[in-house]
């Protein structure tokens, strides 16, 4: 199930809100047991199978991580246990996930032709993979302890806003909160508030700026121009963001509605003024995970400096390769390795001097770049995008196309440019905080707004039109 | 009074909207169609495991809950109007032109298009005995191309019209070009409806004054048209979900001198239905009222009129044809009309058996650049 879609917010959210506050706050227990059967109804909709997958998931890592803790409170090490299950858990996703991208590469670079059936990947399996680790991995350093009850393990495990597209929880951040959390009218104002944010981000911007992205990439050879690529590569990178933030800003507002804190997943990357600094703005759960169960048991940068270029290089093509089985995404991870080595090793110091300006302008240019990798289909389609863009190729600089896709969508891109940035949005909660009245309308508005825009999505004429 | 902070009237304000519509749609009775989609409406599915495994439930339910959702047409006029406001001028295809124009983007024939000029080239061959004309009708965005919103291009409907012209001309069909005729009226004559993709009555009354000439047939009838609907609104407007400022007209042309017009005798094969009415006012109260116009979808009709001529005529068409027929019913003895979307017939039967003398294939060049139906029956 989508969060973007009528039926979650008209349908399943009332029923799960009116049966999960009809329980009265003493049986959390009850109220835990409400919340993992709508996640688990949540996850099986429309897929239903793999929801097997995910139980089966949530029994190993609770019988292993029991395993290692006894293991550990009787002074062993539980070392097997626990590398047999993070090597499960590894073997289990990389089979989902890259199972057909790994036989595609043997294929190719063999020459052979062994046939295989590429199951579909389990929505959502490489979040809750990465959660399963975290628990586990902490449970080995002994940073928590494991949980007893299996329901609120797999509640950990399921619960419904973290669990198809992040953020991804650590174990240990919400540990108390699996069995005692404060719910309030106040907080739950704040849940609904990130929420509606959050649906505005992904069914107005992400979505308008999605079909701008495609008109540009469907543009014919005589139609596009250079200008018309940097028009379509911009409403990607604002796509991207509004698309990825609202989802964790949407899955950070549900969760706060039944009494969870989530962490921040994204603050205001495109205002970085390093690629160092983008990351650390940027899917900061993936890139802190990254950091934490990693970057740092790999020696961080307390090693020599070729170990630390190599363990950058490690980390980033992982991350490359988290994103997705391909090629296109392993270049991308191994392109932002290669970049975070040259800015603390080579040109990091004389960064540091030029104006503002221009490291935002480097940033993002770096970024840009990056997103060309990331949007297309394979890494000819990226090459060819890129050198039509740096004017290499025989396009025009502007045309009517372009007129046209800019003059539909100026708008649209400037709102996108100036929600991206922090200066607006927080005026606005200082505004809104003033005069209240003005912030309910405001979000009354992109409510009505995103509903229709839902409406619409649906909005099917069937037309006497061929006759 | 107590007063709530500013995040405890936005959990009011949530819960007030999420409760609207969930009560809304859930004891709003269900409806079975809609007329602005023109198609029926997802009704609430019946549970069972074995359909939920498969995702069957899943998918109707989710259909059933978009379907059914309260205010759901008004809500689609917000989605529009928050387009409009943003600068967009396209939706589902259609663009929102100057006038009140609704048109829809024009097609360049599509890679199978050689196939439909190949069957019409042994079609011809086949058929040396016959005349054979060929009406390609151009569409709104080509007539009117002045009131597209700036910066819209499009295909290049009168190239690729051009070049149709050409090659059939050269397999021995005669062609009727409206295009010169249109583009001289256009301005003082609504030629195509605002809010509908067809051309108005008007329109296909000129193009019937071109066919008389180009088909060499006695003299045409003079008509007065008369309207019969002042807020009709079309399939552009369905498809687009624009809100248009204007409705539009439909008109019916009846003869100036009925005492020389000869009433004729139209039989419908697929409803076995006979009547001596072109217009089927009836549908006028439709949604789809363009329906006036002989009705909906009929593979095969025949029309008889006993009028001087002895001629017979066979037309193939598309739905541009139904308000030009009319007209041509006081220049043939019987005609047969056949629409190859829905007739699956044998086309060589229809023509020895109705002794057809001419034949008239009549479409717009939008439908038609991306019709198959043709080369199907013309093999």
């Amino acid at each position: 199930m989508l969060f973007s879609s009528l039926l979650f917010i008209f349908l399943f959210l009332p029923l799960l809100l009116l049966i999960y506050f009809a329980i009265p706050k003493k049986h959390i227990f009850a109220k835990n047991i409400t919340l993992l059967l709508f996640s688990l109804i949540f996850y099986s909709w429309g897929e239903p199978v793999y929801v097997f997958l995910m139980i089966y998931s949530a029994f190993f890592n609770y019988f292993m991580a029991n395993l290692i803790g006894q293991a550990r409170a009787k002074g062993l090490s539980g070392k097997r246990d626990f590398i047999f299950t993070v090597a499960v858990n590894l073997m289990i996703l990389s089979f989902f996930k890259y199972f057909g991208f790994l036989m595609d590469n043997i294929n190719n670079l063999f020459g052979s032709n062994i046939g295989y059936t590429a199951l579909a990947l389990p929505i959502g399996i490489s979040f809750y993979t990465f959660q399963a680790l975290s628990y586990v991995i902490d449970i080995y350093r002994g940073k928590v302890k494991p949980q007893k009850s299996f329901l609120n393990f797999a509640l950990y495990l399921a619960l419904f806003p973290q669990l198809i597209a992040g953020p991804i929880v650590n174990y240990k951040d919400i540990e108390t909160q699996l069995s005692q959390r404060e719910t309030s009218l106040q907080q739950f104002g704040y849940g609904c508030q990130k929420f509606l944010y959050g649906l505005s981000k992904k069914v107005i911007l992400a979505n308008n700026l999605g079909a701008l992205h495609q008109s540009v990439i469907s543009l014919t050879g005589d139609e596009a121009s250079v200008f018309s690529l940097w028009i379509g590569i911009i409403a990607y990178t604002l796509q991207l963001y509004f698309d990825f933030s609202g989802y964790s800003d949407m899955a950070i507002g549900l969760g706060r509605m039944f009494g969870f804190k989530f962490l921040e997943n994204f603050n205001y990357p495109y205002l970085s003024k390093s690629v160092t600094e983008f990351w650390r703005r940027w899917h900061i759960s993936l890139s802190s995970w990254f950091r934490e169960y990693l970057y740092i048991p790999l020696g961080g940068n307390r090693v020599t400096v070729t170990r630390h270029i190599i363990n950058l290089l490690i980390v980033w093509s992982l991350t490359g390769l988290w994103h997705g089985a391909s090629w296109n995404f392993i270049i991308w991870g191994l392109y932002y390795g290669v970049i975070l080595v040259l800015e603390k090793y080579v040109y990091g110091k004389y960064l540091e001097n030029i104006k503002d300006v221009m490291k935002h302008i480097y940033t993002l240019l770096i970024v840009i770049i990056g997103w060309v990798f990331f949007s297309s289909s394979d890494l000819g389609a990226a090459a060819a995008y890129l050198k039509n863009m740096f004017a290499l190729g025989s396009l025009d600089f502007f045309n009517i196309k372009t007129a046209y896709l800019l003059k539909t969508n100026v708008i649209l891109l400037v709102i996108g440019w100036l929600v991206a940035l922090r200066k607006p949005l927080e005026s606005y909660e200082k505004l809104s905080m003033k005069y209240p009245v003005l912030g309910v309308i405001f979000t009354f508005g992109i409510f009505i707004i995103s509903i229709s825009y839902l409406v619409f999505n649906s909005y099917n004429p069937f037309l006497y039109f061929r006759f | 009074m107590k007063k709530f902070s500013y995040k405890q009237i936005i959990s009011f304000l949530f819960i007030i909207v999420l409760a609207f519509f969930f009560l809304g749609s859930l004891f709003m009775p269900d409806k079975d169609f809609s007329e602005s989609e023109n198609r029926s409406l997802q009704e609430a599915p019946s549970f069972s495991l074995g359909k939920y495994m498969e995702g069957r439930f899943e998918k109707k339910l989710e259909n059933y809950v978009n379907d059914q959702f309260l205010l759901r047409d008004k809500l689609i006029k917000v989605k529009s109007a928050v387009d409009l406001m943003s600068g967009k001028v396209e939706s589902n295809g259609v663009y929102k032109c100057k006038d009140n124009y609704l048109m829809e983007k024009l097609n360049a024939p599509e890679a199978h298009f050689k196939n439909t000029l190949k069957a019409l080239k042994f079609f011809r061959r086949t058929n040396s005995d016959l005349n054979m004309y060929f009406l390609l009708a151009p569409n709104a965005a080509n007539i009117y191309a002045d009131k597209l919103p700036m910066t819209v291009t499009m295909s290049d409907q009168n190239k690729h019209m051009d070049d149709f012209f050409n090659e059939i001309i050269k397999y021995g069909y005669n062609g009727i070009d409206v295009r010169d005729k249109f583009d001289a009226e256009k301005n003082s004559t609504q030629l195509f409806y605002r809010t509908d993709h067809h051309w108005t009555s008007n329109g296909a009354y000129i193009a019937y004054k071109l066919a008389v000439q180009k088909m060499d047939l006695s003299k045409a009838v003079e008509y007065n048209g008369y309207a019969v609907k002042k807020d009709f609104k079309g399939t552009l407007y369905s498809k687009s979900g624009f809100v248009n400022g204007l409705d539009d007209e439909i008109k019916i042309f009846l003869p100036e001198n009925s005492k020389k017009y000869n009433n004729s005798v139209i039989y419908y094969a697929d409803t076995k239905k006979k009547t001596t009415k072109f217009y089927e006012l009836d549908n006028l109260k439709k949604k789809d009222a363009y329906t006036v116009f002989g009705g909906s979808n009929h593979p095969i009709y025949t029309i008889q009129t006993p009028c001087d001529s002895k001629k017979n005529l066979l037309i193939l068409k598309d739905s541009y044809a139904n308000s030009l027929i009319p007209f041509l019913s006081q220049h043939y003895r019987r005609i047969v009309v056949v629409d190859p979307r829905y007739f699956y017939g044998d086309i060589k039967d229809i023509i020895d058996s109705n002794g057809i003398d001419d034949v008239l294939f009549l479409y717009n060049a939008n439908t038609f650049f991306q019709d198959n139906s043709l080369e199907m029956m013309l093999r």
